[in-house]
C-alpha cells in the first residue's frame, strides 16, 4: 500500500510536533521530562525499525543496534571526552556500520530466516557487549558526561534530533528508494528483473534504520549517563516490533502513535505499571482482532466502511427503482 | 555475433537432467520462438538466462559477453528483460505505479541523488512519468491506470507484465507465455502489440503453447526434455516430422 501525499496528511504530524513542543511546560519535573524523552527515544527507534521493515523483513535486532550507538557515544565521551555532536554522529556511524557488515550476509535470506538470523544476531551482540571490559561489561557503563545539565534544555535537544531522523526517514520513504524497497517486499524475482539489486536495497535499508536508531541511542544514553547491557535484551526489539505492529505497520505515523501510546500507558496509571505488560498484550489482541491496519489504520477503515454503506445504499435505491 | 548464444547449456537438478546440452543463438532484431511441450525446459531455459538458476555447465553469452554466472539484477541492467509465467506483478502497486518503478535503469538515479532530490532525480522522474504513460498507451492498460495491479483481470495482469519489461529499456525481452489464459481479442491485441515492439527495434524470445504466435515467428527453436529437436523456420516446424510424434504427441 503506497501512502499518497499531501498537506492534509501533515496536520496529524504538526499536532504532534506542537504538543510535544509545549508539553514541558506543564510537565516540567525531572520525572515527566524523563519519561518525554523515553517516548521521543522509543519513537524514533520503532520508526526507523519500520523503514528496515519496507523491503519485507522483520528484524529482532534493532535494539541491539541502539545499544551499539549508545555505548560507542558513551565511551567516546567517557573516555575521550569528545563533544556530543562528534559523539552521537559517531553512534549512529558505527550502528550503521556493524549492521550493514553483519547483514551483509545476512539479508539474502528471506522471511522468517533473515528474522531468526537477526535474533541470534541482536543477542550474540548483546553478550559481546557484556563480556567487553571497555563497556562496563555486565554492570554497565557508567559517569558518561552528560548531554547538558538542564533537562528540560536536554528534552529540547534530544526533540530536534529525533524531528530531524523522522525527516530524515520520512524522506528515505517517500522518494524511489521507497518504492524500490516496497517492490522489493512484494517480490524479490520481479525486483530483480527490473534490475534491482536486492542485497544492495536491502542493506541500504538496513544501514539507513540503524543509523537513525544509533543516533538516538546515543543521544539517550548521553543524557541518562548510564548504560546497563540487560536494557538492550531481546525484549526491548521485540517491544519496538509491538509499537510498529500496533500502531499500523503500513502507515509512516503508525509506530510513533504506537510508541507514544505504550509508553505512556504504564505511566498514566502508575499503580498499574506491574500491569503494563497485560495491558499491552490485551490492546495487541483488540487490535489485532479488530483493526488489521493497526490504530493508525483507524481513518481509512472508517473511509472505507462508509464508502461501503453509499454502495449499499444506491444498490438498494436501484433494486427499488427497477421493482 | 549472435545476439543471444548459449553452447552446452546443462541443467541438472540432483539426479534430474532438465537441460541437455543445449546450443542455441538468436540474432537481433528478430522475433524468435521457444518452443516445447509441458516440462521440456523453456521456463528453466529463461531462468538460466536471466541468472535466476545457475547452469550445471555450458556458457552463456549476450551481444558478445559472458553473462554465464551474472546475477538476475546485471542481466536486466544489460538489457535483458521478462516477464514471468506466474506472479508477474507488484499487486499492491497501481498499474501506474508498477509501471514507473520498473523504470529503475534507464534511467537511473543514484541514491544520494534520490535523497537529496537533485535536479537529475527530479527531471528523471518528470520523464519517467511522461513515458510511463506513453507505454500504457501503447499497450492498452491507460484506462486502468489506477488501479491496484492485483484486481486486474487475467489478460490485463499479463500485458501489464509486458510493459513492466518494456520499461527497463530492454534491447532482448524474454515473454514467458504471454497469451497464456487470454481471450481471443487479447490475444489478437498482444500478438499484435508484440510485433509493434519488433519494429521498435526489441529482439524478442517468446516461449508459448499458442500456436497462432508462429505467424510472427522469425525462427523457432524445439525442445523437448531439456533437449533440442528443431531449429528452423515456422514453416519448417509445421512439416517436421519429429516435431509433429513429440508435440503433438504422434497422433497428427
Amino acid at each position: 500500500m503506497t501512502e499518497k501525499l499531501n498537506v492534509k496528511k501533515g496536520i496529524p504530524y504538526a499536532v504532534l510536533l506542537l504538543i510535544f513542543l509545549v508539553l514541558p511546560i506543564f510537565l516540567h519535573t525531572s520525572y515527566w521530562i524523563g519519561v518525554l524523552i523515553m517516548v521521543l527515544y522509543k519513537v524514533v527507534g520503532s520508526v526507523s525499525l519500520r523503514t528496515i521493515s519496507l523491503s519485507g523483513t522483520l528484524t529482532f535486532a534493532h535494539g541491539t543496534f541502539i545499544a551499539l550507538g549508545a555505548y560507542c557515544a558513551g565511551i567516546l565521551a567517557r573516555n575521550l571526552g569528545l563533544p556530543p555532536v562528534v559523539t552521537i554522529i559517531a553512534g549512529g556511524l558505527f550502528a550503521a556500520l556493524v549492521s550493514v557488515i553483519t547483514g551483509f550476509p545476512f539479508v539474502r535470506l528471506k522471511g522468517m530466516y533473515y528474522s531468526m538470523a537477526s535474533m541470534f544476531l541482536g543477542v550474540t551482540l548483546v553478550y559481546v557487549i557484556k563480556a567487553m571490559k571497555i563497556t562496563g561489561g555486565y554492570h554497565g557503563l557508567t559517569r558518561i558526561p552528560k548531554l547538558l545539565q538542564n533537562d528540560i534544555a536536554c528534552y529540547y535537544v534530544f526533540l530536534a534530533i529525533a524531528v530531524v531522523l523522522i525527516l530524515i526517514l520520512f524522506r528515505f520513504e517517500f522518494s524511489r528508494i521507497g518504492t524500490t524497497l516496497r517492490a522489493l517486499a512484494q517480490s524479490q524475482d520481479v525486483a530483480s528483473s527490473i534490475g534491482v539489486n536486492a542485497r544492495f536495497y536491502r542493506l541500504l535499508a538496513v544501514g539507513m534504520g540503524s543509523f537513525c536508531a544509533g543516533v538516538a541511542g546515543a543521544a539517550y544514553g548521553l543524557y541518562s549517563t548510564v548504560l546497563s547491557p540487560t536494557n538492550y535484551d531481546m525484549t526491548f526489539s521485540l517491544w519496538l516490533l509491538m509499537y510498529m505492529l500496533i500502531g499500523g505497520e503500513d502507515y509512516f505515523i503508525g509506530p510513533i502513535i504506537g510508541a507514544i501510546i505504550f509508553v505512556l500507558i504504564p505511566e498514566l496509571g502508575r499503580g498499574l505499571s506491574a500491569y503494563a505488560p497485560f495491558l499491552t498484550g490485551a490492546c495487541t489482541l483488540i487490535v489485532a482482532y479488530l483493526l488489521p491496519g493497526g490504530l493508525a489504520g483507524i481513518p481509512d477503515l472508517i473511509r472505507k466502511k462508509k464508502e461501503q454503506k453509499a454502495i449499499e445504499a444506491s444498490e438498494g435505491r436501484d433494486d427499488r427503482a427497477s421493482a | 555475433m549472435h545476439l543471444l548464444e548459449t553452447s552446452g547449456l546443462t541443467k541438472r537438478f540432483g539426479g534430474l537432467t532438465v537441460m541437455n546440452d543445449l546450443d542455441f543463438s538468436m540474432e537481433e532484431g528478430e522475433i524468435k520462438g521457444f518452443l516445447g511441450p509441458n516440462g521440456a525446459g523453456k521456463s528453466t531455459f529463461f531462468n538460466l538466462i536471466t541468472g535466476v538458476l545457475t547452469p550445471s555447465s555450458g556458457h552463456i553469452f549476450y551481444a558478445g559477453k559472458e553473462i554465464t554466472k551474472s546475477k538476475p539484477h546485471q542481466v536486466a541492467k544489460m538489457g535483458i528483460g521478462r516477464t514471468f509465467q506466474l506472479n508477474p506483478l507488484f499487486g499492491e502497486f497501481t498499474v501506474f505505479e508498477n509501471v514507473t518503478a520498473a523504470y529503475h535503469l534507464r534511467p537511473h538515479s543514484t541514491v544520494p541523488q534520490v535523497f537529496f532530490n537533485t535536479k537529475t532525480y527530479r527531471q528523471n522522474e518528470e520523464y519517467i512519468a511522461k513515458s510511463a504513460d506513453e507505454v500504457l498507451e501503447f499497450l492498452g492498460l491507460q484506462h486502468v491506470r489506477n488501479e491496484l495491479a492485483k484486481n486486474l483481470p487475467h489478460g490485463y495482469q499479463k500485458i501489464l507484465g509486458v510493459a513492466r519489461a518494456l520499461a527497463t529499456k530492454p534491447k532482448l525481452l524474454l515473454l514467458d507465455e504471454p497469451l497464456g489464459g487470454m481471450n481471443p481479442e487479447e490475444i489478437a491485441f498482444s500478438i499484435d502489440a508484440i510485433s509493434k515492439m519488433r519494429d521498435k527495434g526489441i529482439s524478442i524470445l517468446v516461449v508459448e503453447h499458442n500456436m497462432q504466435i508462429l505467424d510472427i515467428l522469425d525462427s523457432v527453436t524445439v525442445i523437448s526434455f531439456g533437449q533440442k529437436i528443431f531449429e528452423g523456420t515456422p514453416e519448417g516446424m509445421r512439416q517436421d516430422q519429429t516435431v509433429i510424434d513429440t508435440y503433438f504427441g504422434g497422433a497428427v
